[in-house]
C-alpha cells in the first residue's frame, strides 16, 4: 500500500472534523418552522406549519415573488415569505388551499393529482423503495436529504446504478431520468463522502478533457476519497472509474447533467412552477377555431361547419373569366344589427369574410395569390322573408386584392392579368368571426 | 304561382336544382356500435390540423352490417410546445394539459361544429370460396358536394385525394393541407386554411429570428 492510500483516511477524517463543525451554521432551512424547538410547542399554527414544512419544502418557490395569494392573502412575494409570515390558522388554510389548487393536475376532479402524487412519494420515501437497490433514504437524511429531494420532485429514475467506493473515490450512487424521444433530461449523481448521498453539482461549464485533470477545476476531485490535489492523482482516479464504470454512465454524469443545454442541475432542484402557471404559458397554439363574442346576436346558417354556397366560374361574354358565388340567406351565418331607433323593420344582418385565392400556372409553375375582403349586409326583414332556396350572386370581380405590391387591383382586373393557360386554384372564402368556409381546389382554364 | 317564381330564378342563375339544399334520408344507426377517430393531418413535427372524424358504425341485429359516417368540422391548426422549448422541467405535464385541451377542442368540434357529409352503408360475408369476409353486393353511398347537395349513389368508389399546399407564398415548402373526396364529379374538401397556415409559419419565422 503506498503512503498515499495510508494517508488517505486520515485526511479524510480531519476534513470531516473541519467541515461537519464548519458548515454547521449553513444547514438549509434557516425557516422558524423546522426548528425543532418550536415543534414540541402546543401552538396549532406552528404544529400544521412544522408538518407542512416537513413535506413540502421543496415545493415552496424561494427564488421569485408570486402573485398567486395576492387576492385571498393580499401578499406578493416569495411563497416562503409568505408561508413564514402566516399569523394564523386561517391565513395557513387559505395559503394551502391556494398553494393546492395552482399544482392541481386537472382542475376538473374532485382530487388534487398532484398532491396525491407528492404524497405517493412522500411514502415511498418512508417506505424505503430503493432499499433492494443498496439506497437508504432514512440513511441519507430522511425527507430532507437530497436523495429525497430529487425524488420527490422527480420520482423514481427511468434508472438507476450504484458503485461501491474504490481506492480513489467515494461511493457513488446515479439516477438518469430519459424523455420519450430517448434525450436524457437529468442525470443526478450523488456521492457519499462524508454525512450521506449529495447531489453533485459543480459542473463546469467548458467540457474539456485536460479540465478533468486540473486540480484547480476537475469535477474529480468532489468525488475523491482523498484532497486528489496533483493530476496524476486525478488521473489515477479516472484511470479506476473507467475501468469499475465501463459505460461511462457516472463519468458522464461528472461531466454533464442533461442533453438539453437550457437545464442546470440547480434549476431542475428548484420548486417547480404551479402547473397551471407553466401550462398557461405553454399552451398549445390553436387557429381556426370560432370564437363569438357574447354580446353578438347571431342568426347560423344552415351547416355547423361550413358554408354551403356554390362556386360559379365562367367566362362572360367578352370572353373573360369570372367568379361568382351562389348562396341562400340560410346558408350564411349573419350578426344582427339592431336599429339604434328601435325601429324592427331596419334591423340589419351583417357578415364578413376572407377570400383567398391561389393561382399557379401548371405549365411555368409561376404563383399568384389575391386576397381580400368581402362583407355583405342587408335588411334582416330580407331575410325573415326570404322564399325558402331563393339564391344571392356574390359577384367577386370588384374584390380589391390586399396583397402587397398588387396597387389594389380588382380581382377581375388580377384574372384578366394571368397569361393564358391552365391554372391549378385553391379557393377559400371563410366566415371571419365562425370560421366556417367555402373550400374549393381544382383546374380553371384561362383562354 | 311560386313554383313559377322559383323555377325563373333557378334558371335564370343556371343551378341544377333546389334538392341541394334539403337533406335525404340517411341511415339510421341509432343503437349501433360505433368507433370514432378524429381527421388529422401533420403539417410538421409540431404542428397538427383536425379537419373531421371518421365514425364507423357496426348493426348489433347484423354484424355483418356497417356504416361509415365522414363528418367534416370547422378547420383547426393545433401547434405544440416546441421541443426546444422544453427546458422547463415539468415539460410532461405541460404536454399533459396540452393533451386534455386537444381532447375538449376535439369533442367542441364534434359536437359543435361538425356536419356529416359522406354515408357509406355495406354489408360483408363469409366467401365461401377463401373463408373470409368480403363485402357483399353494391356500397350506398350519400355523398354531399361542397355546395351542401346531396347525391346517392349504388355502387361505384369515393377517390380521396391527399392534398398539399404552401404556406409562405414566396417560398416552395409544402405542407399537407387537407383531403379531397370525390365521387362522379361531386367534390368535398377538408382542408386547412391558408390564412391559418400563414399565421402559423409566421409565428415560426419570427420565433426563428429570436
Amino acid at each position: 500500500m503506498s503512503a498515499k492510500h495510508l494517508f488517505g483516511p486520515i485526511i479524510s477524517l480531519i476534513i470531516i472534523v473541519t467541515l461537519t463543525t464548519g458548515c454547521a451554521g449553513k444547514n438549509k432551512p434557516v425557516v422558524t418552522p423546522t426548528q425543532p424547538e418550536t415543534a414540541v410547542t402546543a401552538d396549532p399554527l406552528q404544529v400544521l406549519k412544522n408538518e407542512f414544512w416537513e413535506r413540502y419544502e421543496y415545493f415552496v418557490i424561494d427564488y421569485a415573488k408570486v402573485n398567486f395569494y395576492l387576492t385571498d392573502l393580499g401578499i406578493i412575494e416569495t411563497e416562503e415569505k409568505i408561508f413564514q409570515g402566516l399569523s394564523t390558522v386561517e391565513e395557513f388554510n387559505k395559503f394551502t388551499e391556494i398553494f393546492w389548487k395552482i399544482r392541481d393536475l386537472d382542475p376538473r376532479t374532485p382530487e388534487n393529482e398532484f398532491k396525491t402524487l407528492i404524497d405517493n412519494r412522500i411514502g415511498d420515501i418512508l417506505n424505503e423503495v430503493f432499499l433492494l437497490q443498496g439506497v437508504s433514504f432514512r440513511a441519507n437524511d430522511g425527507l430532507k436529504g437530497d436523495l429525497a429531494h430529487v425524488y420527490l420532485l422527480h420520482g423514481a429514475p427511468s434508472f438507476m446504478e450504484t458503485l461501491p467506493e474504490g481506492h480513489n473515490y467515494v461511493d457513488l450512487t446515479v439516477w438518469y431520468y430519459v424523455d420519450q424521444s430517448g434525450q436524457t433530461l437529468f442525470r443526478f449523481l450523488f456521492y457519499n463522502k462524508y454525512k450521506g448521498y449529495t447531489v453533485f453539482r459543480k459542473y463546469v461549464q467548458i467540457i474539456d478533457i485536460n479540465y478533468l485533470f486540473d486540480p484547480a477545476f476537475s469535477p474529480l476531485r468532489e468525488i475523491s476519497k482523498g484532497l486528489a490535489i496533483t493530476p496524476g492523482e486525478l488521473y489515477e482516479m479516472f484511470q479506476e472509474l473507467q475501468m469499475n464504470d465501463p459505460r461511462g454512465l457516472f463519468l458522464y454524469a461528472l461531466l454533464s447533467f442533461s442533453d438539453f443545454s437550457g437545464i442546470t442541475v440547480d434549476e431542475a432542484l428548484d420548486a417547480p412552477e404551479p402547473i397551471s402557471i407553466t401550462a398557461e404559458r405553454y399552451r398549445p397554439t390553436i387557429l381556426g377555431k370560432s370564437e363569438i363574442p357574447a354580446d353578438k346576436e347571431m342568426l347560423f346558417g344552415s351547416r355547423k361547419s361550413f358554408l354551403p354556397i356554390t362556386l360559379i366560374r365562367s367566362v362572360d361574354s367578352s370572353g373573360k373569366y369570372r367568379l361568382v358565388l351562389h348562396m341562400r340567406y340560410s346558408d350564411v351565418d349573419w350578426e344582427i344589427q339592431r336599429d339604434p331607433g328601435g325601429d324592427s323593420s331596419k334591423d340589419k344582418i351583417f357578415a364578413s369574410f376572407n377570400l383567398r385565392i391561389r393561382f399557379q400556372n401548371r405549365q411555368t409553375r409561376e404563383k399568384s395569390e389575391f386576397f381580400s375582403g368581402v362583407s355583405l349586409i342587408d335588411l334582416k326583414s330580407k331575410y325573415d322573408n326570404a322564399l325558402p332556396g331563393v339564391l344571392q350572386v356574390i359577384r367577386l370581380g370588384d374584390s380589391r386584392n390586399y396583397i402587397a405590391g398588387n396597387g389594389l387591383e380588382t380581382l377581375n382586373e388580377f384574372i384578366d392579368r394571368l397569361e393564358p393557360g391552365t391554372y391549378t386554384v385553391d379557393f377559400s372564402f371563410r366566415d371571419v368571426v365562425t370560421k366556417k368556409a367555402l373550400s374549393w381546389a381544382g383546374d380553371i382554364t384561362i383562354k | 304561382m311560386f313554383n313559377r317564381i322559383m323555377c325563373f330564378l333557378i334558371v335564370c342563375l343556371g343551378l341544377p336544382g333546389l334538392s341541394g339544399a334539403q337533406s335525404v334520408p340517411l341511415p339510421v344507426v341509432d343503437g349501433w356500435h360505433v368507433t370514432k377517430y378524429p381527421i388529422s393531418i401533420t403539417i410538421n413535427d409540431l404542428t397538427k390540423a383536425y379537419v373531421g372524424f371518421e365514425l364507423k358504425y357496426q348493426n348489433p341485429d347484423d354484424m355483418n352490417e356497417f356504416v361509415m359516417v365522414i363528418m367534416r368540422s370547422t378547420p383547426v391548426i393545433v401547434k405544440r410546445l416546441s421541443a426546444n422549448d422544453r427546458t422547463n422541467i415539468t415539460s410532461v405535464f405541460v404536454n399533459f394539459f396540452g393533451d386534455k385541451e386537444e381532447e375538449e377542442l376535439l369533442e367542441y368540434l364534434y359536437n359543435e361544429k361538425s356536419d356529416p357529409i359522406i354515408n357509406i352503408r355495406w354489408k360483408v360475408a363469409k366467401d365461401p370460396v377463401n373463408n373470409l369476409m368480403v363485402q357483399d353486393g353494391d356500397a350506398m353511398i350519400w355523398f354531399q358536394d361542397y355546395s351542401g347537395e346531396w347525391s346517392v349513389h349504388s355502387g361505384g368508389k369515393i377517390k380521396i385525394e391527399l392534398m398539399t399546399g404552401i404556406a409562405d407564398f414566396t417560398g416552395d415548402d409544402n405542407y399537407s393541407v387537407g383531403r379531397k373526396y370525390s365521387i362522379d364529379g361531386k367534390v368535398h374538401i377538408l382542408k386547412v386554411d391558408s390564412t391559418d397556415l400563414i399565421a402559423i409559419v409566421d409565428k415560426k419565422k419570427n420565433k426563428e429570428k429570436k
